[in-house]
Formats: C-alpha cells, sequence, structure tokens
C-alpha cells in the first residue's frame, strides 16, 4: 500500500524544473491555456527562447523557412513539444550540482545533452514528427538517476558503489536499496510535469532496455533512445570514430532501419550540437568515462564554493522554504529530511552549519545534535534548532542539548537569513583561528575554541554550564548566578546593532568585574554571570549595581540609538535550583520574564 | 477555530518576496500533492487507534498548513496534534471530520489567490 514514489515525493527533494518552467507546467495544466499564453511567459527568457528555437529548427526539416518566434515554433510543433522542451532546459539549469558523492553531475549533464543531440538526429532520420519529443525525452532519459541521487544522496552512494556498470543492474541495485528504479522515478515524475505519455513510457521502457509493448510511436522512440543512449553514453566526443566496429551498436540501429556506415555523415552534427548545447548551458562537454567503478580520468568538475549549510525537516513544505531561503542568500544548502541522513550527511559533507527542525520522527533535531557533538567535526559545527514548540522552557532545552541558536518555527525570511549571515561569520572566524594554531596545540585549540563566543572573545554557555557543573557540588558556601540580558535586544539580536551593543557590553563587563568573576556570554545581547560564595541578596546587589554602571557608562551607538539598559535575573542554588541546569534555567527565567514588564530593573527568581 | 481565516495571505506576501509567483506555485503544487495523503493517515490513524501516528500526521499537517497561511487548517490541526497526545478520542474524530473540509476550502482560497498573482 505504500508507494515508494510518492514517498519520494514527499520528501519536497526531487528536481523540478524553475523559473520559467514552473509558470509552463502550470500553463500546461490549464486547459483554456493558448499558444499566445505560453509564448508570453516564454517571452521572459530570452535564452531559454532562443534554446528553444534551436532545437525547434534543427527538429523542423531543413528545407523549410526557419521558425523566429516561440509562437511560430509552438504551431509548427505542438504546443505540449515545445512546453515539453522548454521544461526540460529549465532542469538542466537548476540541477548541475549536488551533494551525493558517488554521483558525478557534471559527467550526468554532459552526456544528457550527447543522448539528446543523438535522439534528435536518429529521429529525423527515421520519423522527422518525432524529433521534439526525441530531443526532450533524450534529454530526461536518465532523469530518473539524478530523482534518485537527489532525495538519497548517502543510499544512492552506496548503490553507485556496488554497480559494475550494466544499465540492468542498476534498475535491480536501486530496487533493492530504495525499493524503486530510476526507470519507474523517471516516468512517474515527467507525468507529473504534464508531459506526454508517450515521452514517459519510451523513458521506462528504454531504461529497462524492453522497447516492446506499448503504442507504435512509444516503441519507436524507445528504440531510438537506446540507440541514442549508447552513442551518447559511449561515443560522442570520444576524438576519434570508434562506432564503425561496435556491434551493439550496429544492432541497435538495424533495429531502427538504420544502417551504420550511415552514421558517417551524422556523427559530426551530433558532436557540434552536443558541443554547442554545453556551451550555451554552462556544461562542460566531458568525453565518455567508464561510470562504475573508475573514476574518471578527467577530475576538473568544479567543486562548488562556499561553506555547506545542512538543512533538516521531515516536512517537505517547511523543507522547501527552507533550502529556498538560503539558495536565494547565495549559499550553498544540502537538504535532509530525517534526522538519519543529516546525521550521515553531516559526517560526509561536514557542513559549516545545522539548521534542524526540532520534532521529527526517529532522531529527531536535539538527538541529533548531541550525537553530532560527539563526534570530531559536530564540535565546530554552529547547530540553530527551530522549533514549532510552544512551550516556555523550549529555548533552555535546545540549548542544553548544545545549539547555538534557536529560531521559533514559522520564522521569517529575512530573520532567518540574519541569524545565518552571523553564524557563518563566526565560523569563519573560528577557522581562521583554528588555522592559525600550532599543529600540536589544535587539540587545545579546539576545546578552548568551542568554550568561546567569538563576538565577544567570552566564554560562552558550553563553558558555563561545564563550569558551573564542576563547582556546583564542590563547596557549602552559597552560589548564585545572574542572567543579564540588554532591553529590547530581541529585535536587533541578530543585526549588526545586536552584535555592536553586545560587543561594547562584553567590553565593559571585562573592566569593572574582577579577574576572578565568571562572565560569560550565551547569546546576542546576553549573558550569565556565575558568583561563587554569593546567595541571592549579594548576588542581586551585585547585579544592581552592574545595571547602575552600565547606565552610566553611557553604552550605544553614537548618535541615534539611546544609551542601552539592562536587566537582570538572578537564581541562588536551592533545593528547587538543585542541579546546575536547573539553576542557569532559573535565572533565565527570572530575567525573561521580569524584563518583559519591567525593564532596566534586577528580578530575583521567585 | 471558527475564528480563523481559511486564508490569511501574510505568508504568501512573505514567500512571494522570497521567492516570487514560481516559489508560491512550487509550494502550494507540493501543498496539493501531500495533504491528501496526510489527511489519509490522519483517519486511519484514528480508526487504528494509533495515537502516536496520529500525533505525527498532525503535527506535520498543522506546519505546512501554516507555511501557506491555511490557518483554519492549521488551526484544526493543532487541535487535533494537542487531543492526540491526550488520547481524547471523541474530540480527535470531531475534528478529523472538519479537516478534509478546511483542506478543500484552503485549496479553492489558494487557488484563487495564485490566479491573481503578479506575472514572474
Amino acid at each position: 500500500m505504500s508507494d515508494a514514489f510518492l514517498e519520494l515525493a514527499r520528501t519536497g527533494k526531487l528536481p523540478s524544473p524553475s523559473g520559467v518552467g514552473t509558470r509552463i507546467l502550470s500553463l500546461t495544466q490549464d486547459e483554456s491555456a493558448t499558444v499566445d499564453d505560453v509564448a508570453e511567459v516564454l517571452a521572459r527568457d530570452p535564452a531559454l527562447t532562443g534554446r528553444i528555437l534551436h532545437v525547434a529548427n534543427s527538429a523542423a526539416q531543413a528545407r523549410s523557412v526557419p521558425l523566429t518566434t516561440t509562437k511560430e515554433a509552438a504551431m509548427r510543433l505542438g504546443l505540449r513539444s515545445v512546453s515539453s522542451i522548454a521544461v526540460g532546459f529549465t532542469l538542466v539549469s537548476s540541477n548541475q550540482s549536488g551533494i551525493c558523492e558517488g554521483f558525478d553531475y557534471a559527467a550526468f549533464w554532459s552526456r544528457s545533452l550527447a543522448t539528446a543531440a543523438a535522439a534528435g538526429m536518429l529521429a529525423r532520420e527515421i520519423e522527422p514528427a518525432l524529433a521534439p519529443e526525441a530531443f526532450t525525452a533524450g534529454l530526461l532519459s536518465d532523469i530518473g538517476r539524478l530523482a534518485l541521487a537527489t532525495v538519497n544522496p548517502v543510499v544512492y552512494t552506496s548503490v553507485l558503489g556496488s554497480w559494475h556498470g550494466k544499465r540492468t543492474e542498476l534498475l535491480a541495485l536501486e530496487q533493492k536499496a530504495l525499493g524503486i528504479d530510476h526507470a519507474a522515478v523517471a516516468a512517474r515524475m515527467i507525468l507529473g510535469w504534464g508531459m506526454p505519455s508517450l515521452i514517459s513510457g519510451a523513458i521506462e521502457a528504454a531504461a529497462r532496455h524492453l522497447p516492446e509493448g506499448g503504442p507504435a510511436a512509444q516503441v519507436r522512440l524507445a528504440r531510438i533512445l537506446i540507440a541514442a543512449d549508447h552513442l551518447g553514453t559511449h561515443h560522442v566526443g570520444k576524438g576519434e570514430p570508434s562506432w564503425q566496429e561496435d556491434a551493439e551498436l550496429t544492432s541497435l540501429l538495424e533495429a531502427l532501419g538504420i544502417d551504420v556506415l550511415d552514421l558517417a555523415g551524422h556523427m559530426p552534427d551530433i558532436e557540434a550540437e552536443w558541443r554547442e548545447l554545453a556551451s550555451d548551458l554552462a556544461i562542460k562537454p566531458l568525453p565518455p568515462w567508464d561510470e562504475a567503478g573508475a573514476a574518471r580520468e578527467d577530475p576538473a568538475a568544479p567543486k562548488p564554493e562556499g561553506p555547506l549549510i545542512l538543512a533538516v525537516d521531515n516536512d517537505p513544505i517547511a523543507l522547501k522554504v527552507l533550502t529556498n531561503c538560503l539558495h536565494r542568500a547565495g549559499h550553498r544548502v544540502a537538504p535532509a529530511s530525517s534526522g538519519e541522513e543529516a546525521l550521515a550527511l553531516a559526517l560526509q559533507h561536514q557542513p559549516a552549519i545545522l539548521i534542524t527542525d526540532w520534532q521529527m520522527p526517529g532522531m529527531d533535531g536535539l538527538s541529533l545534535c548531541r550525537a553530532l557533538r560527539r563526534c570530531e567535526i559536530g564540535r565546530s559545527l554552529f547547530v540553530i534548532v527551530l522549533s514549532g514548540r510552544d512551550e516556555a522552557d523550549a529555548c533552555t532545552q535546545a540549548f542544553d542539548a548544545e545549539a547555538n541558536d534557536f529560531i521559533q518555527k514559522p520564522f521569517h525570511p529575512r530573520q532567518l537569513i540574519a541569524r545565518v549571515k552571523t553564524a557563518l561569520s563566526l565560523h569563519a572566524a573560528q577557522s581562521s583561528v583554528a588555522n592559525e594554531k600550532e599543529p600540536t596545540a589544535a587539540g587545545e585549540a579546539l576545546g578552548d575554541d568551542t568554550e568561546r563566543d567569538h563576538q565577544t572573545g567570552l566564554p560562552n554557555r558550553l563553558f558555563a554550564t561545564s563550569h558551573l557543573t564542576s563547582i556546583f557540588g564542590s563547596s557549602s558556601k552559597p552560589l548564585s548566578v545572574i542572567a543579564l540580558g540588554i532591553d529590547g535586544i530581541a529585535e536587533v539580536s541578530s543585526t549588526l546593532i545586536g552584535q555592536d551593543l553586545t560587543r561594547q557590553l562584553a567590553e565593559h563587563l571585562k573592566e569593572v568585574l574582577r579577574r576572578d568573576d565568571v562572565v560569560t556570554c550565551t547569546a546576542s545581547g546576553k549573558f550569565l554571570l556565575l558568583c561563587p560564595g554569593a546567595n541571592l541578596l549579594d548576588a542581586a546587589g551585585l547585579a544592581d549595581r552592574l545595571r547602575i554602571g552600565i547606565m552610566d557608562a553611557k553604552i550605544g551607538l553614537s548618535g541615534h540609538v539611546e544609551a542601552l539598559t539592562v536587566s537582570a535575573g538572578v537564581a541562588e542554588r536551592s533545593h528547587v535550583a538543585k542541579t546546575p541546569a536547573a539553576l542557569l534555567q532559573l535565572a533565565e527565567a527570572a530575567l525573561e520574564m521580569g524584563a518583559m514588564d519591567a525593564p532596566n530593573q534586577v528580578h530575583p527568581a521567585a | 477555530m471558527q475564528d480563523q481565516p481559511v486564508l490569511d495571505r501574510a505568508p504568501i506576501v512573505d514567500l512571494l518576496d522570497l521567492g516570487g509567483p514560481d516559489l508560491v506555485q512550487e509550494l502550494t503544487e507540493l501543498f496539493f500533492s501531500d495533504t491528501p495523503g496526510l489527511i489519509a493517515e490522519i483517519e486511519t490513524a484514528l480508526e487504528a487507534e494509533d495515537w502516536e501516528a496520529l500525533t505525527r500526521a498532525s503535527h506535520s499537517l498543522k506546519s505546512s498548513a501554516f507555511y501557506l497561511g491555511a490557518l483554519a487548517l492549521s488551526e484544526i490541526s493543532r487541535l487535533l496534534e494537542s487531543s492526540s497526545r491526550s488520547g481524547e478520542e471523541a474530540h480527535c474524530k470531531e475534528l478529523s471530520a472538519q479537516a478534509p473540509v478546511a483542506y478543500e476550502a484552503a485549496k479553492a482560497a489558494l487557488i484563487q489567490m495564485r490566479s491573481e498573482l503578479p506575472p514572474a
């Protein structure tokens, strides 16, 4: 009863058309859409228009008058053909890289373009009317593999690792590991994009190497695809002609009624079209290589730049919003739809930032965070937990799991981007600090680093927790904690203003406090002071002196903002606050509750 | 929950700001293809008295409906999530019967909203 394809679709990670492609998709689903509607949408993307006209003109007979507008193309080739070509091209533009380690994205598209060019040519030879569909089908003939690699990057890497190179063997491996194979995935996706069943049926049949069965046109198209795939995989771009001695190719072409020797006149055209398409789409035309096992000789595929952000949510819509936010802000993103998948991806790709939803079936966001903190790479990772939970202690629980930041769901895109920006600058600062250290001191530096707030240079929450734990039971003298927060920081915490105020206040605190007072910065504008030997009254007194001192120091931005004020929450170790976490929580709760009603005051915990 | 509007446009405005009509188009399609399955899951879980599955499905529905501003549906899911946590069967049944109706209303409103979007 479970449908493996729907499961894939539900992750929200299947490759999908972008930009104009999505508008075309909705038009093809609209019965009343006309040639003019499609032409109008296409007119917004001149580059795409150029590509469509190019394909349309090579599909049309050479003797006819060249087509110059997409409207003419749509009238000559049919609306659906033109829409399919458009959707196919936007898929190329939006899926040129990814994070499946075993999957060669550059080679994938290079070969898909070769197959498209070959399929278009073969169709013109035997059935010109089929040429535009053949081109689109060639371009998308392997889209199912891209989809599996994108949705299940970790599993698919191991599938590819155990593959020996036969097409049909790959289908069986996929079925075993993922419960579905690329032939079925491709057919379902293509139907879902409103393309004709001629294309989806032929692609599935060709991928299974079972062209027979189905309508006559579909059988012919499937045969064309099998031969085109063979040409694209083994011959296009090879340099010296190698196809004359290829017995398999000879029989594939024979099935189409083409003599292999006739290829002599066509191979240069296929090669030329392949190179032209590749340069137009900014894809490197790569020579054929043995995909399974042996690494490609030309490892020139450029690695994408920039730190990686791992985004985790089991809800496809939330994941899509999250990855879209990050993409549009120019970040490199790896999506994951479960905690388990995220853990595997994090270990493999070492992201700089992890943004994870809290509540997920199986491994939830906090378990993921804890698991990663136990690993080497997880220590320098900046973790942002997202949650729709409205309990008051949600944030504290997240910090207890050693998350660095907490964002309430649903978030505002701008808010998220600002927090990520801060996280990235912290990560960059941390990496450069780590690189400067002597190699022998690396371990020490890391320990030091993870317990320091990089914005202020003060120790952070991690340090506060571990230090408090170490002194908590060691003396019978009283022990108190002061939580200090800049009033109104929530509104500016992720902005440069917030960062600047936090830095200024940190400098002030460093000056006025004695060397052995422990002051830590736990978040933008938030500080924790550990006061061994002080009871509630002593600590409240200290907090009030600090508060007045801070007002007198007139900290703020030159000119336009009023001098900042702080509120404080104070708590003492007691039968209520009988653990370090409970003590911190009590002080922070007193601050949160108090600052809301009465800012610029000290609030002892009840 | 009658106070909650079928569709609040503010989240859509945010999404438009973020990714233009394309993103709204894509997310609504995802919502239309995903939600009937979630509602079916809710019904199956309720029949089987599988409270955990019910909590999980209604939590998912609450979140995706909220992202698209389908507040009435999101509110029903929220109540369903909390009732399923406490195993209030009668209340769950009542809410789960309202979910498909709220979904159809949200769908119609989203399709209407989409047709009013500016071109990409």
